[in-house]
């Protein structure tokens, strides 16, 4: 028998079908075609005999033949009876599979074409294949075009060794998927996952993964299945939904005030409502480990709202049900109580009550493990010093007689059970982690399978991907995978109210700017041209600071782009000039074209923050007593710009503080909350050494040149490790008074466009009442800052007055002008 | 064309060996699988070890003597109960698993012996 070299250790690839050349295939194609027809004939006309010779022949035949169409699409061996590391894998493929590999080596031996890309051709004609495709947003027949075109451009290339390679890969694939024979799936998995350059091409232009196939596969043909309306209902076997009080021992006895005021997780699980869980294995068998012990078998799961507490309760009442616990747990009941309805219209006497009432009827019946989700919440029944229900419980926990699981989020089992020891002695904390990406989108792969049924409507496969990239992105400190299924539920609704039958990775990102108010997708057209233009775009607000504005719109383009650094925030810099030069104006208009409105700017002054005891202020105590303003702001707007005025003037601990946000992009506050960074930009000012800038510009030295030698001189303030991490250390110039001349302009024209918006009158500036107001709002020491004093106490307090007076009116044109320094409000025309 | 030929006559044999190990072990194999997944979800119900385990403990902790009688009575009546169906369920699952097998032999048999 010829067999194919084993260029992997340990698999082999060996079936002499392969390398059969016409003549032989031929043969063996027809002598088997024949041989099986005269086997038919000859097992029905010998059983119809008279002699019973051949009518035992005959039967036998009959069921030889039986067999082999009972097996006739199976391989040769099952997959499960596969033990080792090692032997030839050929009897594990089915004969679809193996036929495709022959077929695709006979053509490209024959055409002179490439083995590989032939193959690719082959499976992905078919239906299962071309229904993965859809849902990876590949449209199939597109699919077929492009590896046409490969097959025709890539050189001719079918040897054995490639052949073997990809047998393997099929095999290893369907192991690792746990799968009852090698599919052409597999074959079609393992082409992706070869990484051969003809074949990259032809993935990489419909932007296709290894892993996104295997999940696009396998949840097409879960999609094909008898529709369910839970994801467990999907991988289980049905069972007799009865309420199981008693046990099978008949030991138990009935708990009828606890069932009052809970919920049986085992009769969810018997329904096949709750147990389905990807992720968090440490931390499930850390559960069972602490659940099997004899001694202090009570747990608290910590971790953040939506990481999978419950789940990891559901799955345990899931494996309680299918026998498949600790010898501990064995018929037991998973009962969660419901601190809610237990304290429920009931005094604080009344609730003390009810948990020794439940505690006696769990430790009578000992078949009942309780599951309290919030546990913090018990501590947290009693004011003052009174008793809190945890207080009773306690007794019954330090009897070890039932177990408790806890669960509770980590900033409340910091405040409320980790000060209380004798609780804390009691349970044994499981830290219960964010699961990773590929494990988010495993689950909400499966999950987006019953979502579909329930809004008739297909997701693809790279909405859930980008659901997880984005809610992760975007949604943090919610953890994966709550913030990503809120998402993806969202963009289900989003896509429905769109009359459109398909979920699509835009429909996700559509959501989520309306939701973070950032712009995600791509600029595309006018977009993409006023980005290319952003300094134009922000020069019809701001005046002159050229080296300012070019470095805000290659942060804002560099964003936009795509080519963020990962890890620290979009952009930070440090402003330094004199007062009234623009750095705040440049700062709010930075945070309109990024997030859309000025809201989205968190402003601190720095001189606030000067004392070593204003750093607990600005992150928070560790007991939370005292809240952190910085950290508190940016849980709350994780998408903003954050200004900190007077920058060198804070503490030299609250610097150091930057050097972490600068570079990691993030923070943990007192209570231990890790604060996410990388959607902001920082924008810190500084007026430190503003008389060396301005007598350097004065001097005709560059601005550039005056960074560099800024930088140097910063170091008295600021460590030279944050300055170089910081973006870019920009100087703003002195305002000139022609530049005042134009930012007076400005204002006016705001002024008149905020009139004509709410009274409907227009009003207009003669060139004198401009340079009247220049003059007035330019201050050498302080630039244009008292402008904006100027126009509101000469202009909008006499317009306001005249309002009242209705001296003007909706319809009229005000002409401002000047006399005798002094301006006039000249009505040019009345309708009535 | 060697090649094919030897091919063929290997797939022959190998064809009867299938059978064979189709028939028998597969086969078998297939009774005694489907056997415990109907013991399976009894086992649910008449709960026999754990019955057995607990048979003179009271009957849903009624601790007195009533309750003493009670549960080994209610237990014994379960355990033969339980006993019983198991056996006869075994015993369907022998004979099936017999006459499986004797299927080709009694045919051969037929065949051969007049």
């Amino acid at each position: 028998m010829e067999s194919i070299p084993n260029t992997t250790p340990g698999f082999s690839f060996s079936d002499p079908r392969l390398v059969f050349g016409t003549g032989n295939r031929f043969l063996v194609r027809s002598v088997s075609s024949v041989t099986y027809a005269i086997l038919a004939a000859a097992a029905l006309v010998c059983s119809l005999s008279d002699l019973r010779e051949l009518r035992s022949a005959g039967m036998l035949t009959a069921l030889f033949l039986i067999d082999r169409v009972v097996h006739a699409w199976k391989p040769e061996r099952p997959l499960r009876f596969f033990h080792g590391n090692s032997g030839n894998v050929a009897s594990y493929f089915t004969p679809e599979s193996l036929n495709l590999l022959f077929t695709a080596f006979h053509r490209a031996k024959s055409r002179g074409a490439h083995f590989t890309l032939i193959l690719l051709s082959l499976v992905s004609e078919r239906s299962e294949i071309r229904s993965a495709l859809q849902r990876i947003d590949a449209p199939p027949d597109d699919f077929q075009k492009k590896i046409k075109e490969a097959i025709e451009t890539a050189a001719p290339h079918a040897d054995m060794d490639e052949a073997h390679k990809v047998a393997v890969a099929a095999f290893e694939e369907a192991l690792a998927r746990d799968a009852a024979a090698v599919e052409p799936a597999h074959l079609f998995t393992a082409l992706a996952r070869l990484k051969e350059p003809d074949l990259i091409r032809v993935f990489g232009a419909f932007e296709i993964n290894d892993d996104d196939l295997g999940y696009a596969i396998s949840l097409s043909s879960m999609a094909m299945k008898r529709p369910r309306k839970t994801l467990t209902a999907f991988f289980g076997e049905p069972r007799r939904l009865r309420h199981r009080v008693m046990n099978r021992a008949w030991s138990s006895r009935p708990t009828p005030v606890l069932d009052s005021v809970s919920e049986d997780l085992t009769d969810k699980a018997r329904a096949q409502e709750i147990g389905f869980l990807i992720g968090h294995d440490r931390e499930y068998r850390a559960l069972l480990d602490v659940l099997a012990r004899p001694q202090k078998e009570n747990v608290v799961l910590v971790g953040e709202v939506g990481s999978g507490k419950g789940a990891i309760a559901g799955r345990l009442a899931r494996d309680m049900v299918r026998d498949r616990v600790p010898s501990t747990l064995f018929d037991h009941r998973l009962v969660e109580l419901s601190l809610g309805n237990l304290v429920a219209s009931a005094h604080q006497a009344e609730i003390e009550d009810r948990v020794r009432r439940i505690v006696d009827e769990i430790e009578t019946a000992g078949n009942v493990t309780l599951y309290i989700p919030d546990i913090h919440n018990l501590v947290r029944t009693a004011g003052g010093h009174e008793m809190s229900a945890a207080d009773v419980l306690l007794p019954a926990l330090r009897r070890e007689s039932f177990s408790v699981i806890g669960s509770c989020p980590p900033r409340e089992f910091r405040e409320y059970l980790e000060p209380v020891s004798d609780i804390l002695g009691t349970f044994e904390v499981i830290r219960v982690t964010e699961i990773t990406p590929p494990e988010a989108t495993g689950l909400l792969a499966h999950e987006s399978v019953v979502l579909e049924r329930k809004h008739h409507t297909t997701v693809s496969f790279k909405a859930i991907r980008k659901a997880v990239e984005l809610g992760r992105r975007y949604l943090a400190p919610k953890p994966l995978p709550g913030s990503a299924r809120e998402l993806l539920g969202e963009a289900f609704a989003y896509a429905e109210r769109g009359g459109r039958k398909v979920v699509t990775p835009a429909d996700v990102i559509a959501v989520t700017e309306r939701r973070v108010s950032v712009p995600i997708h791509e600029a595309e057209g006018k977009e993409a041209a006023k980005l290319l233009d952003l300094e134009r775009f922000i020069h019809e607000r701001f005046i002159d600071q050229e080296e300012a504005v070019r470095a805000v719109a290659r942060a804002v383009r560099e964003y936009r782009s795509g080519l963020t650094r990962r890890g620290g925030p979009i952009a930070s810099f440090l402003f330094v000039g004199p007062t009234g030069v623009g750095k705040t104006e440049l700062a709010k208009i930075l945070t309109t074209i990024q997030f859309g409105d000025e809201r989205f700017m968190v402003r601190f002054d720095m001189s606030e923050f000067q004392s070593k005891e204003s750093f607990i202020r600005f992150i928070g105590s560790p007991d939370g007593s005292v809240r952190g303003s910085l950290t508190d702001a940016i849980l709350e707007k994780p998408y903003c710009v954050i200004l900190l005025d007077e920058f060198e003037k804070a503490h030299p601990d609250i610097l150091n503080l930057f050097l972490q946000v600068t570079d990691d992009g993030r923070l943990t506050d007192g209570l231990g909350r890790t604060v996410d960074f990388s959607n902001t930009i920082i924008i810190a000012t500084s007026n430190a050494h503003s008389d060396f800038v301005k007598s350097e510009i004065e001097r005709g030295t560059s601005i550039s040149e005056i960074a560099e030698q800024l930088k140097r001189k910063l170091t008295v303030f600021f460590r030279p490790e944050l300055l170089n991490r910081l973006s870019a250390t920009i100087v703003f110039k002195s305002l000139q008074p022609a530049d005042v001349l134009h930012i007076a302009r400005l204002e006016l024209v705001k002024l008149g466009a905020l009139l004509r918006e709410n009274h409907g009158i227009e009003l207009s500036f003669d060139d004198a009442a401009v340079t009247l107001t220049a003059e007035l709002g330019y201050d050498p020491a302080f630039g244009a800052r008292p402008l904006r004093g100027v126009i509101s106490d000469k202009m909008r307090a006499v317009l306001a007055e005249k309002l009242l007076k209705h001296e003007i009116q909706r319809g009229n044109t005000v002409k401002v002008g000047v006399a005798e320094r002094a301006f006039t409000f000249n009505l040019i025309e009345i309708n009535k | 064309m060697y090649t094919g030929v030897l091919y063929l006559a290997e797939r022959f044999f190998f064809r009867i060996v299938s059978f064979l190990r189709h028939w028998y072990v597969d086969g078998l194999r297939t009774i005694a699988r489907e056997t415990m997944n109907v013991l399976e979800p009894l086992d649910r119900t008449f709960a026999l070890r754990i019955t057995a385990k607990n048979l003179f403990q009271p009957l849903y902790q009624d601790h007195t003597v009533v309750g003493h009688v009670l549960g080994f009575v209610f237990r014994s009546l379960r355990l033969s109960a339980g006993s019983l169906v198991y056996s006869a369920i075994l015993v369907v699952a022998i004979t099936v698993a017999v006459v499986w097998a004797g299927i080709p032999i009694s045919i051969l048999w037929y065949g051969i012996h007049p």
